[in-house]
């Protein structure tokens, strides 16, 4: 096809422009095609951060190192704290490279000069770095029946909270990608007591989880049913200490079933007082021998002058049931013992109801 | 920094594989024996010498887009000893590639020329030589085809799209196999279907197998570039919704028109009209070759343009 008396050489050239003619060609086809196409934006990439991982291997060859940094006059405990898993730097957030998030200088074997400014906590002063990967930051997840307070705290309406108040040090290892929790429902509480702030459930909980025996009630029963374990003037304490779990003082399965059926979060909790026979069926065999036994002890006690045994009260008076234990000897606050009698007995004293209603 | 994925990627990646593409068909001619049936041959000529000057042009294009490079070119070295980074794979592989498709061109214009370096032609076992850097380039060209989709697949947790597995339960990224394929036939348009049908009017004749294996190639590209919009949309989310932008979307203009119809089905009815009726239209051969080589170039901008980032 070409001229018999060109070069057969020219082949080459030919093809070479016809290479970059393509070039042009396909710029030239598409932009007139897209003419007649409702052709949007083009995507944009997430804008990329200074890849400084080259320039972040003098970070990198101290700080995964527990006895370099002790070299350089650090004690054993803050070589700990600052030691970084050599595996993190090939995480996610490792592979940007230690001065893209906490500036510094790069590159250098001086200490001194290698932290000349740098930013320990990086969402403090760049919380913009943050966003560039992670836009559009939702307020609901609704996989988890959860809210989060993203908007608030990146239009600055959260007063001083920032990135890492919440999600710690998410670039050094508790990542998204990962899977793993990234923010412990104890540290939204903590946060929220310290700022004085609603720790209701549904602050942040839109539904409940369904109940079931397995369930951790630490979730929802935090305060002050489960920290009341730990307290040493709470009688709830001497029972953790024995060992005992929520399940085998709440023991009534059914009931438990019944009061956690539609509950949401926020509800004030349903009290489901423990029975006395719960209470008996370790009390009797381990300290006393029956309940007769128990009424025996306080049988002479009086209040007011007036005998009247605590732990028989209603002895004789027609239509009233025991009381049961838990009333007087509470578990998870403190036990209001004999003034427990004055939520009936509203004007302090012990005379039949009939005799003023 | 860049803002979005448009022509200038498009256009290094579409170097890289048409330069890999087209050093494939002229080992593949030379192996073959077929590169001696000729005393002039168009493709391995052209397949031999322009690999070294497109790839070359695609790498400065990269190093362009890059842009760190530019300014702190001794940042391009760290880039050779990151073992763990597919930059550094690549970096590597077009490293050796191109001053192997430099030497290769070189050893072909020799061998076409046998009288204009006669001197040195006489000294040194020329053809020997030639087949060893074809087999060695050979590697570094597939290496540097499927390194053009693995470019692509590496960006996958941001981009899902580009690292769609070839099928939903294989976790195989198809852009890799997708950029081979098309880059072997971008190679064949601009070696046989242009230069060749330009050079020598009854070549087509004499490769009689060539229209099958060329078919076979659409064929094959066209099954790969179905399996990953069907996979894509299978996968869902930011995914489907670019495969979506394609195949019905704000690119489906494009695609059809520029890509479906210039680098599928044209060719594809071109070779299947050569291959049951013998017939070896010349200027249907070269509209097959220019439709081939540039919907070659606008799939890879289209696949650019269409990645859509997942939000973290």
């Amino acid at each position: 096809m070409l001229p018999t008396n060109w070069p057969r050489w020219i082949i080459v050239p030919i093809g070479f422009a016809l290479a970059v003619v393509s070039i042009g060609l396909g710029l030239i086809l598409v932009l007139s095609v897209q003419a007649f196409a409702s052709y949007p934006e083009p995507t944009p990439t997430p804008p990329r951060l200074p890849y400084a991982a080259p320039l972040s291997m003098e970070c990198t060859a101290c700080h995964t190192d527990q006895e370099e940094l002790e070299e350089t006059g650090a004690s054993a405990e803050e070589a700990e704290r600052l030691y970084i898993d050599p595996s993190l730097t090939e995480s996610t957030h490792g592979r940007l490279g230690c001065v893209t998030c906490h500036e510094g200088t790069p590159d250098t074997e001086d200490i001194d000069a290698a932290h000349t400014g740098l930013v320990a906590d990086a969402s403090v002063y760049f919380q913009e770095d943050c966003l560039l990967c992670h836009r559009d930051l939702p307020n609901e997840y609704p996989d988890d029946n959860l809210l989060a307070p993203h908007d608030q705290v990146v239009q600055g309406l959260a007063e001083g909270l920032t990135c890492s108040d919440c999600h710690g040090a998410v670039g050094h290892g508790d990542g998204v990608v990962s899977g793993e929790v990234i923010i412990s429902m104890e540290a939204c509480i903590d946060c929220h007591k310290e700022r004085n702030l609603d720790v209701g459930c549904d602050v942040c909980h839109t539904e409940m989880a369904a109940w079931s025996p397995d369930t951790d009630c630490a979730l929802c029963h935090m305060v002050p049913q489960v920290e009341s374990l730990e307290d040493a003037n709470l009688l709830a304490y001497a029972h953790a200490q024995e060992g005992l779990a929520c399940l085998d003082c709440h023991n009534d399965l059914e009931a438990l079933g019944q009061v956690h059926e539609g509950a949401v979060p926020g509800a004030p909790v349903t009290p489901l007082r423990v029975k006395m026979q719960s209470c008996f069926d370790c009390h009797v065999p381990n300290e006393h021998t029956s309940y007769e036994q128990v009424i025996e002890l306080t049988a002479d006690y009086t209040i007011d002058d007036q005998q009247i045994n605590p732990h028989d009260p209603h002895a004789g008076v027609e239509g009233m049931e025991p009381v049961e234990c838990s009333r007087c000897h509470q578990m998870h606050k403190e036990s209001p013992l004999i003034k427990g009698c004055y939520g009936c007995h509203h004007a302090g004293t012990f005379q039949n109801c009939s005799e003023c209603h | 920094m860049q803002t979005v994925w448009e022509w200038l990627p498009a256009i290094y990646l579409f170097l890289g594989g048409l330069g890999a593409g087209a050093f494939l068909v002229a080992a593949t001619l030379e192996f073959l024996g077929k590169r001696y049936e000729f005393d002039f041959c168009p493709p391995t000529l052209v397949g031999a010498i322009l690999p070294g000057p497109l790839v070359a042009l695609g790498t400065v294009l990269l190093i362009f887009d890059l842009g760190a490079g530019l300014r702190e070119p001794w940042r391009i070295f760290y880039m050779f000893t990151h073992f763990s980074s597919v930059m550094t794979w690549g970096i590597w592989i077009l490293s050796v590639f191109i001053p192997l498709s430099l030497v290769y061109g070189f050893l072909e214009v020799m061998d076409t020329y046998p009288l204009v370096w006669e001197r040195m032609t006489k000294r040194i076992p020329v053809r020997r030589i030639k087949r060893i850097v074809a087999a060695v380039g050979a590697v570094f060209a597939v290496a540097t085809a499927l390194y053009t989709g693995i470019l692509l697949s590496a960006v996958g947790p941001a981009i899902p799209f580009w690292s769609t597995s070839v099928l939903p339960f294989l976790p195989i990224p198809m852009m890799p196999l997708l950029f081979l394929v098309s880059a072997i036939s971008t190679g064949i348009g601009l070696t046989v279907d242009l230069s060749g049908t330009l050079a020598l009017p009854d070549m087509q004749k004499r490769f009689r197998r060539l229209p099958l294996i060329h078919l076979a190639l659409i064929g094959i590209e066209a099954v790969l570039l179905g399996l990953l919009l069907i996979t894509a949309f299978v996968e869902g989310g930011a995914a489907a919704q670019a495969a979506q932008y394609i195949v019905i979307g704000p690119h489906s203009l494009v695609f059809w028109i520029l890509i479906v119809l210039p680098g599928f089905a044209f060719p594809l009815a071109v070779h299947a009209y050569t291959l049951g009726l013998g017939r070896h239209p010349r200027l249907l051969h070269l509209g097959a070759g220019i439709g081939i080589v540039v919907a070659g170039l606008i799939l890879r901008y289209v696949v650019l343009v269409s990645g859509i980032p997942v939000t973290l």
